[in-house]
């Protein structure tokens, strides 16, 4: 691939990257810091559009520097002739210059016109450039709109190289330097000392104070009055002012502009996503502790509710016996002690629906079963809403004092957190109870499932082949005793030895040892069936208090910190594209510019 | 030392125009009033801590107090002269002309001198208390010109003797006041402050520079003496415009120069200690300027002679020893050995006690400040004050189970002895018939909530809620906008501090011991009832007596009948169905009448009974709120309100009057004398 066509997909790498911007902070969002973020980056891109729009246009180069330092003997030395006054009166440049090929169209530049002098003039480097003398930074002690700050604050953002002029008084001066740190983003620097022919040269350790915050590719130390009259006499000027000019105009020519203006354009970028990212990362530990508190809200919640549930199961031994019973007899068929199992099943499942026409408990509910507890818990969402709910809740834990206590550490957190529109998600308390019911609506039907499986494997261990036949054989033996003394009364007694038949003398005790040994058999199983319960049900509420339970009492908030923590790698991942595009752009300038921070 | 203070004294006289012991009395009380005032600053600034203010050091007027005002009027027989003037502009240069030797290190980059630089003449040291002359510097002894340059945290000042300083002057270099080392501005603050004389170094790149601008004029207001140093001069070509330039200067900052020296660019000469200052009059005169512009090389010749430094110099003993040196570049420091002693010093000082006074930048912005914020706390206060926000709850009905067996108990130990014994010994067999009837009911139902367990959660119940409330409204206040509360609500309202608060309250509401508060308060109204509503007190006596006549017949009848133990219930029945029917019907009517109305209105014994208990509930509702009223403000508001509080008294401590009226009488005195 050629160097051309690799620039030209760097290119347009960046206006990908803008469009890539400009999408995500359309967007809004929940959270004040990032709004606040979206809304600064929106605003520089409205002001990179100008940027962008006058790709083409010849370079906007500006002098800068405090007053006295010689920005208009610089102006004039480059031009080659006095177009601007340059004297010993300070402040010299009230009204800015601006100096201009005679075939650059000005109106391209949406320059405030009306506050500038515009000289034409025919050079090399007007050709390429158009020059502004623009008013010091350091004589107003206050911006007032008639102040040089002003006026030069006015003028920046139309500057695309900053010549950054200094001397030895003043290359340390405070004011200048920190009017440079924020005129800098967004423009290329190039720096000279001047009064070469008075001062000593300082450039080693002006170096060493703008490298912290700078990239300083060369320094210049010119002597602007010298170079004027080199100029003026015709000749070419020597030394480093020569070597000024050259780098002008070979770094500002035709073919550098749009890269140029793109690394600008970087520049400014990746200054305002550095600020947002600082800002959301600085906001990271509040969004954290209010992430740390949904979840202990949400752990708390499941806590309470399967202790709630545990407790209540241990005490509905009656429906456990019931359950298990109709599992039981499932498995086992029809035999005759199945047949046993079953009467006393549909007696008991008699008593139950009674229990949950009264439905004391919605833990004696989730016993009863998926299906049979979903009907339940939907048919008293339909009736008496708001009672039955509430109702509801409070026998899992989840009382109305505990889901507004819940509210208020939460509404802390999420105000500290600087979440917008609370309101919408954690302040409303019918909200709230609506998230908690389908929360223990989730929770019920996990510990139904969960219930059914325990069930299940305790039917199923209790119908082993030799528990089976043992009862069966156990149940059998009354009967078929029975059976035999009625069968030898009647066709051996009665007719061979002409004894009387068995009366009711007989029948009624023989039914009644009948009943007593049955329910007897039947006692020893659902005693069977219900050793070891208790300590399945302890497990089973551990189990369930480990258990995730959906999105909590909290869904809008959990999803908002989830949100938040998306938006912080995608402000990273914006990062990261800046900073590899402006690698690749760095080594291909010797021009200054801000240092990446 | 009493040389010099006599000596300081009687060159204070003459200036002041009054006869000497006049004047100093005067210093004397300006003294002591001034020394009054920075004491009761001090308690103020103490007093003042809640209304958490910018700290009085740092302000430019407290500066002057601690740092000239104090040292000085206590001993001020010397004159500080200072350098003062932008980063590189050859401060070091001009201060080591004025000591003629390299006293100071100068250096061809920018911010070089980074601590103040002293020098004092012969003898100095044992007669003044140096530190008390400079507080805000640490001291140490000068060794060489380069110590300046040292770059550490602490503020150091260089100091020596030396022979070639005129009697009574302290001269010093600073570091400069625009450079991106912010604490070197502090230094040179320090300075300025302390300093009677300002030797202002400017060039034609700085004069006009925003940060060098600000100091001199800090400086003019202060109204210190000022010499002034152009320098980096390019003579002859900038002879018109020194005084374009100068002009710029003076009238931004409304400094008034007493001397005005022109030193050309000469860097070698600068080095060499051997610059020509060159003396300029100020303001120049029309005429004569226009001359200058002609005559340009001849304006040395022609205005030395107004002010030569040599003449002045001779006669005085303060020659410089120092003789190496030109005469044409020992000038400055023998202009300096010529100032106006007295005049200056009583100037300098009854400036700085004039910017202390200062009505828009002295200690009367300061009260004015301490007022306004303590009058924001005290709004800020009064937001917290209504109760309202508890008065809103839902509050649950008192436990009535509790209430009647407290009156049950109370009435059991003050029935007449017949009675007492009758419904002793049948309530105990009802107890005993009814054991096994509750105990069964108690299998099959499970035992009823203790009353007290459910009031208990029926309590804490609206309590969540009030809080709910609570800070829903402390969220509005904070959208108000008063800056004060927001940043202290936030501090409230963050999600730690809820739960920390919900805890306090939870476990304060658990401990609470609602059985002492039912009997005290049963006790103390039943004790009412008893001696002021006799009427009510016979009737429910009378009805008591009856019950107890009808009491074996209803105890056998219901225990025959294997009732529910109803004997034990119905008799208590008959009070509770009471105290339910008062709270029903009158309920609704309470809550817009309030119970005083009930009372008169109700006609008959029962209405009054009614009216009775209602009351009850409403004392026990009453003190239950004034319960939660009061752990909300310990637990909630309790620091806030404690700090808003004490913010809003300032003003009203003895200090801030104190301070006033010292204050009141400093501006009189100055006022007085400058009369």
């Amino acid at each position: 691939m050629t160097t051309e066509l690799a620039q030209l997909e760097l290119l347009s790498n960046v206006d990908d990257l803008v469009a890539r911007l400009s999408a995500w902070s359309a967007e809004s969002s929940a959270w004040e810091p990032i709004q606040r973020e979206k809304l600064l980056v929106r605003r520089t891109l409205e002001r990179l559009e100008p940027m962008r729009a006058r790709v083409e246009a010849p370079l906007v180069v500006a002098t800068f520097g405090g007053t006295g330092v010689g920005k208009s003997s610089l102006v004039n030395a480059l031009v080659g002739e006095e177009v601007t006054l340059a004297g010993r009166q300070r402040p010299t440049t009230t009204q800015p210059i601006v100096i201009a090929h005679p075939q650059t169209d000005l109106a391209t530049f949406d320059l405030p016109l009306d506050e500038l002098r515009v000289v034409r003039r025919d050079t090399p480097l007007l050709r390429d450039v158009v020059l502004i003398d623009c008013p010091d930074p350091d004589t107003s002690e206050t911006e007032t709109a008639e102040s040089n700050l002003a006026r030069l604050h006015r003028l920046l953002p139309f500057c695309d190289v900053l010549l950054y002029v200094s001397t030895q008084q003043k290359y340390r001066s405070a004011r200048v330097s920190d009017e440079l740190l924020q005129a800098a983003s967004g423009c290329r620097l190039v720096f000279v000392q001047t009064h070469a022919d008075l001062d000593e040269d300082i450039r080693d350790d002006w170096r060493r104070q703008l490298s912290p915050k700078f990239q300083v590719a060369d320094l210049f130390f010119v002597d602007s009055k010298h170079a004027l009259q080199e100029q003026q006499s015709g000749v070419r000027p020597t030394g480093e002012f020569g070597r000024l000019i050259d780098l002008l105009l070979r770094e500002l020519s035709a073919a550098q502009r749009v890269r140029i203006r793109r690394a600008n354009l970087l520049g400014l970028v990746h200054e305002v996503l550095g600020h947002a990212k600082e800002a959301i990362s600085r906001h990271g530990p509040l969004v954290a502790k209010l992430e740390q508190a949904l979840g202990e809200q949400r752990r708390h919640a499941t806590e309470r509710m399967s202790n709630k549930l545990r407790d209540e199961l241990l005490v509905s031994r009656g429906l456990w016996e019931q359950r298990m019973l109709g599992q039981v007899t499932q498995l086992w068929g029809y035999s005759p002690f199945a047949s046993v199992l079953r009467l006393w099943h549909s007696q008991s499942s008699l008593l139950t629906s009674f229990a949950l026409t009264r439905a004391r408990t919605t833990a004696q509910m989730a016993l009863v079963g998926l299906v049979h507890g979903s009907r339940w818990l939907a048919s008293t969402q339909q009736e008496h809403e708001a009672d039955r709910r509430v109702e509801g809740l409070a026998s899992l834990g989840l009382s109305d004092s505990e889901l507004r206590e819940a509210q208020i550490v939460i509404t802390g957190y999420a105000h500290a957190a600087r979440l917008d529109r609370p309101a919408a998600s954690a302040s409303s308390f019918e909200s709230l109870r609506d998230a908690a019911a389908s929360v223990q609506h989730e929770f019920l039907s996990d510990a139904s499932r969960r219930i059914d499986d325990l069930i299940l494997q305790s039917a199923k261990r209790n119908s082993h082949w030799l528990v089976r036949v043992t009862y069966e054989v156990m149940f059998a033996e009354l009967p078929l005793f029975l059976l035999y003394r009625v069968g030898r009364n009647f066709f051996y007694d009665s007719f061979v030895l002409d004894r009387p038949l068995l009366d009711t003398n007989f029948y009624i005790p023989s039914a009644l040892f009948l009943v007593l040994w049955a329910g007897l058999l039947v006692m020893s199983f659902t005693g069977r069936l219900r050793r070891g319960l208790t300590r399945h049900v302890h497990d089973l509420a551990r189990e369930l208090a480990s258990l995730k339970v959906g999105d909590g009492l909290f869904p809008d908030l959990e999803q908002q910190v989830r949100e938040f923590s998306r938006e912080r790698d995608r402000v990273e991942s914006f990062v990261q594209t800046v900073d590899s595009i402006r690698d690749r752009f760095a080594d291909a300038s010797n021009l200054g510019g801000l240092k990446s921070a | 030392m009493t040389d010099e203070s006599t000596i300081a004294a009687s060159a204070l006289a003459p200036s002041a125009h009054t006869p000497k012991a006049d004047c100093e009395a005067g210093l004397n009380t300006f003294a002591s009033l001034v020394r009054r005032l920075g004491d009761k600053l001090a308690d103020l600034e103490r007093a003042a801590t809640p209304l958490r203010l910018e700290p009085l050091a740092g302000r430019d007027w407290f500066d002057l107090l601690t740092r000239k005002l104090l040292p000085q009027l206590a001993d001020g027989a010397y004159l500080i002269v200072a350098v003062v003037g932008g980063t590189n502009i050859g401060k070091s240069v001009v201060f080591n002309h004025i000591a003629g030797f390299r006293a100071s290190a100068s250096s061809p980059l920018a911010s070089g001198t980074k601590h103040p630089v002293c020098l004092v003449p012969m003898g100095f040291a044992e007669q003044h208390d140096l530190r008390a002359m400079f507080p805000a510097f640490e001291l140490r002894s000068w060794t060489s010109g380069d110590e300046a340059l040292l770059s550490i945290d602490t503020h150091c000042l260089f100091w020596r003797t030396h022979e070639s300083v005129p009697k009574n002057l302290v001269i010093l270099d600073t570091p400069d006041v625009d450079s991106d080392a912010p604490v070197n501005w502090q230094r040179a603050d320090a300075v300025r402050q302390a300093a009677d004389v300002l030797v202002a170094v400017l060039t034609q790149q700085k004069y006009n520079d925003a940060a060098v601008k600000q100091f001199f004029r800090k400086a003019a207001a202060e109204d210190k003496a000022a010499i002034i140093v152009f320098n980096q001069v390019e003579l002859p070509d900038d002879e018109p415009y020194w005084p374009i330039w100068l002009n710029t200067f003076c009238g931004e900052t409304g400094l008034q120069p007493e001397y005005v020296y022109l030193a050309p660019n000469d860097r070698k000469a600068a080095e060499a200690i051997a610059l020509r200052f060159e003396e300029r009059a100020w303001p120049v005169k029309k005429e004569s300027g226009d001359r200058s512009q002609e005559s340009g090389g001849e304006s040395e010749e022609r205005l030395t002679p107004t002010l030569s430094p040599q003449s002045r110099g001779e006669g005085t003993g303060n020659e410089p020893s120092a003789s190496v040196l030109s005469t044409q570049y020992s000038s400055l420091s023998s202009v300096l050995s010529q100032l106006r002693f007295a005049e200056i010093k009583l100037r300098t000082l009854r400036g700085s006690i004039a910017r202390l006074v200062d009505g828009e930048a002295g200690v009367p912005a300061y009260l004015r400040e301490v007022q306004t914020r303590s009058r924001q706390f005290r709004d800020a206060a009064d937001v917290f004050a209504s109760r309202a926000m508890v008065r809103q709850a839902n509050w649950p009905a008192p436990p009535n189970g509790l209430l009647v067996d407290e009156m049950w108990s109370w009435w059991d130990d003050h029935r007449e002895a017949w009675t007492a014994s009758v419904h002793g010994f049948y309530s105990r067999i009802g107890r005993v018939l009814t054991g096994g009837v509750r105990l069964v009911r108690d299998r099959v139902w499970g035992a009823p909530p203790p009353p007290l367990a459910e009031y208990r959660r029926q309590e804490w119940d609206a309590i969540v809620r009030v809080l709910e409330q609570v800070y829903e409204q402390l969220q509005l206040i904070t959208t108000l906008g008063n800056e004060l509360l927001t940043v202290r609500l936030e501090r409230l309202l963050s999600g730690a501090s809820c739960e920390t608060v919900l805890d306090h309250l939870r476990r304060e509401h658990e401990q609470f011991d609602f059985a002492a508060l039912v009997k005290g308060l049963v006790n103390a109204e039943m004790t009412v009832l008893k001696t002021d509503r006799q009427q009510l007190f016979q009737m429910l006596r009378q009805a008591d007596r009856a019950a107890a006549v009808f009491r074996p017949a209803l105890t056998l009848l219901l225990a025959a009948g294997g009732g529910f133990g109803a004997d034990h219930l119905l008799t208590e029945a008959a009070t509770q169905t009471l105290t339910h029917v008062a709270v029903d019907t009158t309920g609704a009517a309470a809550t817009t009448v309030g119970g005083e109305l009930v009372v008169e209105t109700a006609g008959g014994v029962l209405g009054q009974a009614k009216a009775w208990l209602l009351q009850l509930h409403q004392k026990f509702k009453a003190e239950r709120e004034t319960w939660l009223v009061a752990q909300l403000r310990e637990h909630l508001l309790g620091e806030l309100l404690d700090e808003l509080q004490a913010g809003a008294n300032v003003p009203a401590a003895a200090a801030f009057g104190e301070v006033a009226a010292a204050l009141g009488e400093l501006t009189s005195q100055l006022n007085d004398s400058a009369g």
